[in-house]
């Protein structure tokens, strides 16, 4: 388990501490998502998950490994992989395969065993054909593609997301969310993923909305959404189908109490469309 | 002013190989106009916002504007109007470089040799215009969060005073008040008379909501040009030429697919809501339905074209 408790931190000079008193825990196979307004804390938070920023206030624990202790903090950064909104700034080799490689190489470990590694997380993200290119011209989705499969080379038990997402072009977002969803269903990882895009909310086991530092309000994505004038008020948006299913439950429709994609959505209406005399 | 492009194509030079980012475009862009340009990531879209900026010169065809050819044969730049058209790049704010706000601002109508006191009053009011208060002038633009950094690389060129006003992504990787706050200025900046403004964005849900005009772009072609409801009738075309439609659209789509024959040119949520609850209202008055409005709130529809 990943594991935030009561964790509170300031920036130098900041007026006011960018988290305060924040418990959350992840485990693997688990898939949350953060929410919140510019300046609640979100990359802070992702920041302390790998031991890259430590805690003012409160500890996080990785499978059992205080981030604080630095003998453990190698074990912590591999346990846990960070993607970054910008994957320029994530881009350090020549070739996508050596960038993949750099992560195991550090590690030490033997080079059939790395070799191996790469193989697996170029085929997992279905990357292979790019393995000789140069990271820095492909496309921004291509680009977290081989972000993603530098982090899996490590065989991580969690991965945290800071707005990984942002800046891609819808297309290109679908297949990372898929693919997010696969590592996470299948391989176990616990997944985090910041976004400011609700509809990315709609996978989520859980929801979490940070809120001037502390968690404003967590649960299942249904719940969290359920009053879409409360999250308004804090600069927030609900997705647009749970929108629109709340104006049709509010007409009568029994739909079900789930937050639906739009084409769970569009089954749930076809089923209630036959359902009839 | 008036933008006109007239057989225009572009190709660009990879490693020796010409790569043809534009091909045969036509199109005119009135003045006072909200046009959106989008399509799929590599589709010529942002090529396409250079050539209208008069940034990069075609090498086929020809820009006019105000029916004046921009480029001579010898590809010569023929008309140096300064501040006419302003582009904001997408993530304007990796531009941003003074030490100050002010100057940030000010570097854009200074360097069309306006008087000291004019370029004071237009950062001024390009600030206002962005929602920023002045007291922030003597700031380092690095402090300042995302959205209000974007703000301000963006109060820099409304600053020159332009007549068209070109926005790449300008919503991406901002929060939802952010990007209400952008809408806000593209919004107020189309409400004074002539302004022209184009958008390139690959978010359908924003652009259906603000563009009179949505132009497609499919590998350097427009494929598509018409208002947010001639393109969303085009159903699963969209998905062919790459795009993904809004969530919406999405939900009108699948049902269709499945047998419905849901109008899609219903996109804003009101609009979906309506258009659902009379497909389902006139297909059966089934107990689900009931404690809606009453039996005069079922419109008698067609019958359901499904077995």
């Amino acid at each position: 388990m990943l594991c935030f408790k009561e964790v509170s931190f300031s920036y130098p000079g900041a007026s006011r501490p960018a988290l305060r008193k924040v418990s959350l825990a992840l485990t693997p196979g688990e898939f949350v998502v953060v929410m919140g307004p510019n300046g609640s804390g979100k990359s802070t938070l992702t920041r302390l998950g790998n031991g890259l920023l430590q805690p003012s206030e409160g500890e996080v624990v990785v499978d059992g490994l205080n981030t604080r202790d630095p003998l453990g903090l190698p074990r912590v950064r591999q346990k846990v992989g960070l993607v970054f909104q910008d994957p320029d700034n994530q881009m350090v080799a020549g070739t996508v395969e050596e960038d993949i490689a750099f992560g195991p190489e550090n590690l030490g470990l033997p080079p059939d065993e790395i070799k191996q590694r790469v193989e697996e997380a170029l085929a997992t993200l279905g990357i292979t054909a790019l393995r000789k290119r140069p990271p820095h011209r492909l496309s921004g989705g291509q680009k977290q593609k081989v972000a993603l499969a530098g982090i899996l080379a490590m065989k991580p038990q969690y991965i945290l997301l800071d707005e990984a997402t942002a800046m891609l072009d819808p297309r290109s977002r679908e297949e990372v969310l898929g693919l997010l969803n696969f590592l996470c269903r299948q391989q176990k990882i616990g997944i985090l993923l910041v976004t400011h895009l609700p509809e990315e909310a709609l996978m989520a086991d859980r929801l979490v909305i940070l809120y001037e530092g502390t968690i404003w309000k967590e649960g299942a994505p249904e719940e969290v959404f359920s009053r879409p004038e409360e999250l308004l008020r804090r600069g927030l948006e609900a997705p647009q189908t749970v929108l629109l299913a709340q104006r049709l439950a509010r007409r009568g429709l029994n739909l079900p109490h789930r937050a639906l994609r739009p084409e769970e959505l569009a089954q749930a209406l076809w089923a209630l469309a036959r359902s009839g005399p | 002013m008036e933008v006109l492009l007239k057989g225009v194509n572009f190709n660009y030079q990879l490693g020796g190989q010409e790569l043809a980012a534009l091909k045969d475009i036509d199109l005119v862009i009135h003045p006072g106009e909200l046009l959106a340009i989008t399509g799929e990531g590599g589709s010529g879209k942002s090529t396409l916002a250079q050539v209208i900026a008069g940034l990069l010169k075609p090498t086929g065809g020809q820009v006019y504007w105000d029916g004046q050819p921009l480029w001579s044969p010898k590809g010569k730049r023929l008309i140096t109007w300064q501040g006419k058209v302003g582009l904001a790049l997408q993530q304007p704010e990796d531009q941003l470089f003074a030490e100050t706000v002010g100057e940030d601002v000010a570097f854009g109508p200074r360097n069309l040799g306006l008087p000291p006191e004019e370029v004071e009053k237009r950062v001024k009011e390009a600030l206002k215009k962005v929602g920023l208060s002045e007291e922030i002038c003597g700031c380092s633009p690095f402090i300042l969060s995302g959205g209000q950094k974007r703000r301000v690389a963006l109060a820099g060129i409304l600053a020159l005073d332009p007549d068209i006003l070109i926005l790449d992504e300008p919503t991406a990787g901002l929060d939802p008040g952010g990007r209400r706050q952008v809408i806000h200025i593209i919004r107020e900046f189309h409400g004074r008379r002539g302004k022209t403004v184009i958008l390139i964005s690959h978010n359908m849900a924003e652009v259906s909501v603000l563009a009179q005009r949505i132009i497609v772009l499919h590998r350097g072609r427009i494929v598509l040009s018409g208002t947010p409801a001639d393109v969303f009738v085009r159903g699963g075309q969209l998905e062919e030429w790459g795009l993904l439609p809004p969530p919406l659209t999405r939900v009108l789509l699948e049902l269709n697919r499945k047998g419905a024959d849901l109008n899609l040119a219903a996109f804003t949520l009101k609009e979906v809501e309506e258009e659902l609850w009379s497909w389902l209202s006139g297909r059966k008055r089934c107990p689900h339905l009931a404690c809606g409005g009453g039996e005069n709130s079922f419109r008698a529809g067609p019958l359901p074209a499904w077995r």
